[in-house]
């Protein structure tokens, strides 16, 4: 079965499952405003959940980054300003996390939700009038106010992925969407429902004594297995009925992060057992008394100290258990080796590079483009400082990225990205270092930061998919060798001919000014420097581009038995690889100058936008592991743009060159 | 009018008027250098680059719609194809465009005349660095030559099929994924069977017509007519398609062409023509049946078979297991392996049994063939007893041609773009100091 399919059948369950009316406790809406003030959780609280470790998606991470991912799926931002406790606070993913765990009920108050578009609500029945004064179209909801219409979104979400992806209409792409966004949101805010729910047991019954009202919880019953084992074992119905119940409770979190919450490793080597149990294997284990679960009563156990302070409302008695529940799994997850870069990835979570990066080339970017202005050119030095800083933690992120995933720079698309800001980047720096005009600084500011915000939103697309953007590889894919050489190779390609295609923009635009100069006398030297980058760059990128995809086939030989198959990935590669042989036998066979260089080049940065993420579009062919789906707009939009950026050259350049004749024709005669 | 313009083979025709446009020039210098000119041209070279270009993205597109093994065939593999663009409503208009077969053959006559002639003799009158540069832009054409080269060599010379096996199971050849065969055999015969093959290339233009095989070694002619790319054998007047022959209350119904080529199943029919005494008899063939149809001649039993094209491994593969892991918690595959044994005549009359393992990325090479993992199954049972391997099989001359053309290429280019770039910084130099 492919993954697509897996994905497929999976969204479709997890649907199936959501369209049922929800359960207790995280399903329900909240009651109304409670007396007691939300506990405030401390600093060490906030690290003690963060750190545990837990499997999910194929490899062993934080909580935190589990967190993370899950808050930008749902809320389409790393941390999101609530109202807690009467006050607006902004809360992180692990703060967010704490409430949801601890008290799903403030959780479910927490406007976290985004909604893209408030007529997929008002289509499921919200009555938009009464919330037109505190949202707005395009808002985060919390769950509390979408709860009355959740059974709806979930059948009109369930009618929605009955169709192909290509039949939906926008509204039922995120109705669907939203809808999955509410499932997850349930799943985390219900995550520890199973372990507080209870099961009734009046006086006189087995677990009578256990009881307090009528009603014992699983972590009671856990502190006292034997009477427990024994009500199982009672004869008739009794014994019947209190394993119904379990089963119900265990039931009733089938979607829950409950079993999603891999946080308890087997005691056993990785090759042996290399799955870890969920929350619900766990609670088995323990009532079961499996072998499996060694750790599954003192991690449990750990787990109601935690909740029992919640309950209580004390931050530390919170801390105790999450403390207590680290030092149960952490030493069996060290023996594996499995806890080695958790901890660094916290590290690497929290400091969020690539966002810094941004900042310091958007700095870059405004000094440089001001270092034009007359008289503050020493600007320059500046965007040059923010720059370096930028690519220095960009290159910094990347080689973070790489040490925790023990793989090179680019597995995904998602990583395709970053990778190509950082060479752009650094190629920038270099043009720079060459040429001392401030262009390529200033253009290769702008051209990262485009890049790393494209960063974003295909890293919310992972968030949204699979939860992470340090996925597991498929079999075919899981080689550092070929991945650190023809990938690396290809996407270096990708980012000379897109770098070369911002530089030729730059000169195209400018064309009419500096022709108006030039008419006038007047020398523009980094422009002319500028269309000599270009094609620099382009031969550069020639280079890797040519190379990788040889090398791309010689990879494709190894694995598939063919080096070339004319599958829509390889073809995109090559299209490029000719694309930039025609610039450059057109440019060395004068066939062109440098008009018709820039406008080649420009065409190119089309060329590498259909190689980069047309051909996923196509959804054939052999890398079926880099389809994608919902980018056609945008590439559709870039092609036009081009195509735009075409016609005003050619305008541009006979304008330039009348402008220029006249002004050769008034010039005074000898 | 255009319909099949990608079915045209015109390898002997391109590289006769080549010839002897190549041998005219020589009869006058001035004819000669304008024809190496216009051969190591840089408009030639656009010019296939474009084209080139334009034909892979059309036939990337393409396969939206056709599906892969038919956009190599038109796009890819042919002399000349036809386009059809739309202009608007139901209109269209139909291009021929020249196909990638014309285009890469231009192509390396560009780069042999152009990179190699041009650029050695541009090298004899260089110096210094000049020379360097020239010296690595001629290797690096030499790399895209060899390139080149392999793709021609793969193109002609090269089989490729599979071999499936359920644990247990082995066998001493392989099966194509798309070329089928028609094969004879005496159904008496036990242990070694000799066969009689006819090859597709004798039958895939017979959707109209017949043709006929004899042989002096069969007592029956064999004449086959009426075949199907993709067929199905249904009971006759009881289908809703077109039907192209009938048998016995069966006919044989042409389908629409799947995209996915190993999905398209071959029908043909059979008349079997006794030379001495006997009536003639009719089957119909299809890619779809397990068994063989039979018939008797001269009181001996036959069989006659459609099936994919079979080529001989030079030894014998055993499946002992297959193997399959999945990144924990995930459906997702992180390993697939096949542990096979391999036997072969050692040469001296005994057989040498060798334990391999085959997994993705680390294939098997030997005695010229090469077998990767490729696929396994039953996919839709995972509670299955016994699991299928299947290991594609290549046997490809080239095989190792692009590995020494991407070095050759790497080297060459960067130092190519190292001196280029040496130069340069020597003219800027020189240009500051002028300028102080």
């Amino acid at each position: 079965m492919t993954l697509q399919r897996v994905l497929t059948l999976g969204l479709a369950a997890l649907l199936a499952l959501a369209a049922l009316p929800c359960s207790a406790s995280a399903g329900e809406p909240a009651a109304p405003a409670r007396d007691e003030a939300p506990v405030r959780w401390s600093e060490e609280t906030a690290a003690a959940l963060e750190r545990l470790p837990l499997q999910h998606g194929g490899r062993v991470k934080p909580l935190r980054t589990w967190a993370d991912y899950k808050l930008l799926a749902i809320a389409n931002g790393r941390k999101v300003t609530v109202e807690r406790g009467g006050e607006e606070v902004k809360l992180d993913a692990v703060g967010w996390a704490l409430d949801c765990f601890f008290d799903p009920e403030l959780a479910a108050t927490y406007r976290v939700v985004q909604v893209d578009d408030w007529d997929v609500l008002r289509a499921a029945g919200v009555d938009l009038d009464a919330f037109a004064g505190t949202h707005k179209k395009r808002d985060r909801w919390s769950y509390r106010e979408l709860a009355p219409v959740r059974d709806e979104l979930m059948r009109r979400a369930q009618r929605a992925q009955a169709k192909g992806a290509d039949e939906r209409t926008r509204e039922e792409t995120q109705t669907l969407d939203l809808a999955l966004k509410v499932r997850a949101l349930e799943g985390v805010m219900g995550a520890l429902d199973p372990l507080r729910a209870g099961i009734s047991a009046p006086q006189g019954s087995p677990l009578g004594d256990l009881a307090v009202d009528g009603r014992v919880d699983l972590i009671t019953i856990l502190q006292d297995l034997e009477t427990f084992r024994a009500a199982l074992a009672e004869a008739g119905t009794e014994g019947q009925q209190v394993a119904r119940q379990v089963s119900a409770v265990m039931e009733s979190a089938e979607a829950s992060a409950f079993h999603e919450l891999a946080v308890v490793p087997p005691v056993g080597t990785v090759t042996e057992q290399p799955e870890w149990l969920d929350l619900g294997d766990t609670l088995m284990a323990a009532l079961s008394g499996a072998p499996s679960g060694e750790l599954a009563s003192p991690a449990l156990d750990a787990l109601g100290e935690a909740l029992g302070g919640a309950a209580r409302r004390e931050d530390s008695a919170v801390r105790a258990g999450l403390e207590r529940f680290a030092s149960v799994v952490e030493p069996v997850a060290a023996q594996r080796g499995e806890l080695e870069r958790v901890g660094s990835e916290v590290s690497f979570q929290k400091q969020q590079l690539f966002t810094k990066a941004l900042v310091a080339f958007l700095l870059a970017f405004l000094l440089g483009a001001l270092s034009f202005l007359p008289g503050v050119a020493w600007l320059g030095k500046g965007a040059w400082g923010a720059a370096s800083m930028g690519a220095a933690a960009l290159v910094g992120g990347i080689a973070w990225r790489c040490w925790i995933n023990g793989r090179p720079p680019i597995t995904t698309l998602y990583e395709t990205a970053p990778f190509i800001g950082a060479c752009g980047i650094l190629l920038a720096l270099g043009l720079e270092r060459l040429q001392r005009q401030r262009v390529a600084l200033t253009a290769g500011s702008a051209f990262t930061v485009a890049v790393l915000f494209l960063s974003f939103v295909l890293e919310k697309q992972d968030a949204a998919a699979s939860g992470d953007s340090m996925k597991s590889l498929v079999a075919v894919l899981d080689t550092n060798f070929w991945l650190s050489t023809h990938v690396t190779t290809v996407t270096f390609g990708y980012c000379a001919g897109l770098f070369a295609w911002l530089l030729a923009t730059v000169w195209l635009v400018a064309l009419p000014f500096v022709s108006r100069l030039q008419a006038a006398g007047r020398e523009v030297a980094w422009h002319s420097s500028l269309i000599r980058s270009v094609y620099g760059v382009v031969v550069f990128g020639l280079l890797f581009s040519l190379v990788g995809t040889i090398l791309g086939g010689i990879w494709a030989n190894y694995s598939w038995g063919r080096f070339w198959g004319w599958d829509p990935k390889e073809n995109g590669a090559l299209v490029i690889v000719l694309w930039q042989l025609v610039i450059v036998h057109a440019r060395l066979g004068g066939m062109i100058r440098d008009l018709g260089l820039a406008l080649l080049t420009v065409v190119l940065g089309s060329v590498v936008v259909f190689s980069w993420f047309g051909v996923n579009q196509l959804g054939v062919g052999l890398h079926s592991y880099g389809f994608t789906t919902g980018a056609s707009t945008a590439i559709t939009i870039c092609h036009w743009t081009n195509a735009g950026l075409v016609a005003f050259g050619l305008l541009a350049g006979r304008w330039a060159k009348a402008a220029l004749s006249r002004a050769k024709a008034l010039a005074p005669k000898p | 009018m255009f319909q099949d313009l990608h079915t045209l083979d015109l390898t002997w025709p391109f590289w006769g008027v080549l010839a002897l446009v190549v041998a005219w020039s020589f009869t006058r210098e001035d004819r000669r250098e304008r024809v190496l000119d216009g051969l190591a041209s840089y408009r030639l070279s656009v010019a296939t680059l474009g084209g080139l270009f334009l034909i892979s993205w059309l036939g990337t597109v393409a396969q939206v719609d056709v599906g892969l093994f038919r956009a190599q065939k038109i796009y890819f593999e042919s002399w000349f194809f036809t386009e059809r663009v739309g202009l608007f409503g139901d209109w269209r208009l139909a291009l021929p465009l020249p196909g990638g077969q014309l285009l890469m053959s231009l192509l390396a006559v560009n780069l042999l005349v152009g990179g190699l002639v041009r650029v050695g003799q541009r090298y004899a009158k260089a110096r210094g660095t000049r020379r360097g540069i020239l010296l690595s832009l001629l290797a690096t054409h030499l790399g895209v030559v060899v390139l080149l080269a392999a793709g021609i060599v793969k193109l002609h010379a090269s089989d490729n099929g599979h071999v499936t096996l359920y644990e247990g199971e082995a066998t001493s050849e392989f099966v194509s994924f798309h070329e089928w065969e028609v094969a004879i055999h005496d159904a008496s015969q036990k242990e070694q069977v000799e066969e009689w093959i006819v090859p597709e290339g004798d039958f895939l233009d017979l959707e109209r017509g017949s043709r006929r095989f004899e042989t002096p070694e069969l007592p029956f002619d064999l004449v086959l007519e009426q075949f199907a790319p993709n067929a199905r054998v249904l009971p006759q007047g009881d289908h809703p398609g077109v039907a192209v022959g009938a048998v016995d209350g069966w006919a044989l119904v042409p389908q629409e062409m799947e995209n996915q080529h190993e999905r398209n199943f071959a029908g043909i029919l059979a008349r079997i023509q006794p030379r001495q005494a006997g009536s003639t008899s009719s089957a119909i063939l299809s890619g779809w049946s397990r068994f063989p149809h039979t018939f008797e001649v001269d009181g001996r039993t036959w069989s006659i078979s459609l099936r994919r094209r079979r080529f001989d491994l030079p030894g014998e593969i055993e499946l002992v297991d297959f193997h399959r892991e999945l990144h924990p918690r995930t459906g997702m595959a992180s390993v697939f392996r096949s542990d096979v044994l391999w036997r072969e005549d050692d040469g001296a009359g005994g057989r040498t049994e060798d334990a391999i393992r085959i997994a993705m990325n680390e294939p098997l090479r030997r005695d010229g063939l090469a077998l990767f993992q490729a696929n396994w199954g039953p996919q839709d049972d995972p509670d299955a007893a016994r699991l299928y391997s299947q290991l594609e099989v290549t046997r490809n001359p080239s095989d190792h041609w692009p590995t020494a053309a991407v070095i050759v290429i790497g080297v060459a280019m960067t130092l190519a773009l190292a001196l280029k770039f040496r130069q340069w910084l020597r003219q800027q130099a020189a240009r500051a100091a002028r300028a102080s």
